[in-house]
């Protein structure tokens, strides 16, 4: 049996393989033919009407009994959807705000380390300024230089955040 | 060797085990990083030994499935082929839509879920991210990309866009022949099991090729667990919100609107807003299988024509979903994401 087995498995293939070629020409000229395409329509129809004929059927017998039916279950659903949507747009919403706070945040920021420099800039020019003054006058520019400029900064300082 | 008897008792001792059932797919290691509705971002953080080493990539899989194709099992994922190459993964998976879910329009998927996905997706990663469309997935990445700019460059895996080129699926979803109007006023949602049962009608030589294959490979326990992980993912298919789907059949499938541009005529309108892939402006991607039965591979590189900003193509060796588990897409956007 085992010895004549491997020759009845590659026969048995053999015929497998001749079977699907004839049948597979046959299902081609089958399933592309004018009346398989109308009573596959045909019972699509027939299929999709029965469901919802069922369907109506067993809502009616249940709304008879007083027993919540598919469509009160649908229309459950629908209104949770909808609140659901609804929460998602308003997620949307706080999302798109945030970014435009941080990119907000960001932008302040990027003023702030700005006027800062500028303002630092500008002690350094009225730092020079003191000393060319105090060259000017003959006074030393050591020690006494710097200190009228930081209390002009701090007086600035002052009037910006009372602004 | 095995006699054709001790092949046919092992298969069916092994299918009497109910292997898929017992199987685990989509186990690459990843957090849910937000959810909207049945929809959920999945993120699977990169596992490279130095860290992140590529910019984040945004996935959009397709509704009609589990997400799980990407990640059926340890070594045969693209998930943890990604992850492991340094590449962090933001993962929209669709879920599973419920009777209430049959209003849902194709403006509110691709208009506003996809934006707060991608924005999400953005925030966590602290960066601009790249994306990736599967199948229809990939289709409505398109539709929202040309709408908005939420992504650096896109690569689309298997993803229709000539929709008349899609071979027999092409010739069944025709308005003479697929009342799809009755189908969503009857079904609501449109059944999953009926989209798997197209698909499988596809190619009817499949199903039995399918038994036929476990059946000679049954010693071999590598394609024993894929068989039954693919079996798994196939048998658990997922509704099409019905309003979306009517959306999607009418203006791809009956109208072909993703190759026609502002001006046309029947250009698709979606929520007041024309629909023109012209206005996309980053650079895309097209990736197909040539035995690709569901998307030929000139129904996905149809992008080369409608897309607005440049298109690069690349057909590889195999068919929709085997190149999801055999590497191969893996392998195509790792050339991708490296360029």
């Amino acid at each position: 049996m085992s010895d004549t087995s491997p020759d009845l498995s590659k026969l048995s293939g053999e015929l497998y393989r001749q079977w699907e070629k004839g049948m597979a020409q046959w299902w081609d000229q089958v399933l592309e033919s004018p009346a398989f395409l109308s009573g596959m329509g045909q019972s699509l129809s027939g299929q999709a009407q029965a469901r919802a004929n069922y369907e109506q059927a067993v809502d009616q017998t249940l709304e008879q009994l007083h027993i919540p039916s598919r469509k009160d279950f649908i229309r459950l659903t629908r209104v949770a959807t909808m609140l659901e949507d609804k929460l998602l747009s308003l997620e949307d919403k706080l999302l798109t705000m945030s970014d435009q706070l941080a990119a907000q945040e960001r932008e302040t920021l990027l003023a702030r380390v700005e006027s800062a420099e500028a303002r630092i800039e500008a002690r350094e020019q009225l730092a020079a300024l003191q000393a060319r003054l105090d060259a000017l006058e003959g006074k030393a520019p050591a020690a006494a230089s710097t200190e009228p400029a930081e209390q002009k900064g701090r007086a600035r300082r002052g009037k910006e955040e009372s602004a | 060797m095995m006699t054709l008897i001790d092949r046919t008792a092992t298969t069916a001792r092994y299918l009497s085990q109910r292997p898929a059932e017992r199987l685990r797919i989509g186990v690459t290691p990843h957090q849910v990083v937000f959810r909207q509705n049945k929809a959920t971002l999945r993120y699977f953080p990169s596992t490279h030994p130095q860290g992140q080493q590529h910019t984040p990539i945004f996935v959009s899989m397709p509704l009609i499935n589990k997400w799980e194709v990407w990640d059926l099992l340890p070594g045969r994922s693209v998930m943890e082929d990604l992850t492991s190459a340094g590449v962090p993964v933001y993962l929209l998976d669709w879920g599973t839509p419920g009777p209430e879910d049959q209003a849902v329009t194709l403006g509110k998927l691709v208009d506003d879920l996809l934006v707060r996905m991608f924005d999400r997706a953005r925030r966590h990663a602290g960066q601009a991210l790249d994306a990736v469309g599967y199948c229809v997935g990939g289709t409505f990445l398109a539709v929202h990309l040309s709408r908005h700019e939420s992504a650096r460059r896109v690569a689309f895996v298997c993803t229709p866009i000539d929709f008349h080129a899609s071979g027999r699926l092409a010739v069944w979803a025709q308005p003479s022949c697929f009342p799809v109007d009755a189908a969503i006023d009857g079904f609501g949602n449109y059944p999953g099991r009926v989209i798997r049962e197209a698909f499988s009608w596809l190619r009817p030589e499949g199903q039995t090729r399918k038994w036929v294959g476990l059946w000679e490979k049954i010693e071999d326990p590598e394609f024993r667990d894929l068989w039954a992980a693919l079996e798994k993912w196939n048998t658990d298919a997922v509704d099409f919100p019905g309003e979306a789907y009517r959306e999607y059949v009418k203006r791809c499938y009956f109208e072909n609107t993703l190759l026609k541009h502002v001006g046309d005529p029947g250009v698709w309108m979606l929520d007041g807003k024309p629909v023109d892939l012209q206005n996309a402006k980053i650079e895309a991607h097209s990736i197909a299988a040539d035995r690709d039965h569901i998307v030929p591979p000139a129904a996905a590189h149809a992008l080369a024509e409608t897309w607005g900003g440049a298109v690069t193509t690349k057909t590889v060796k195999g068919g929709h979903v085997a190149i999801a588990a055999n590497g191969v897409i893996s392998k195509s956007l790792l050339e991708w994401i490296r360029r």
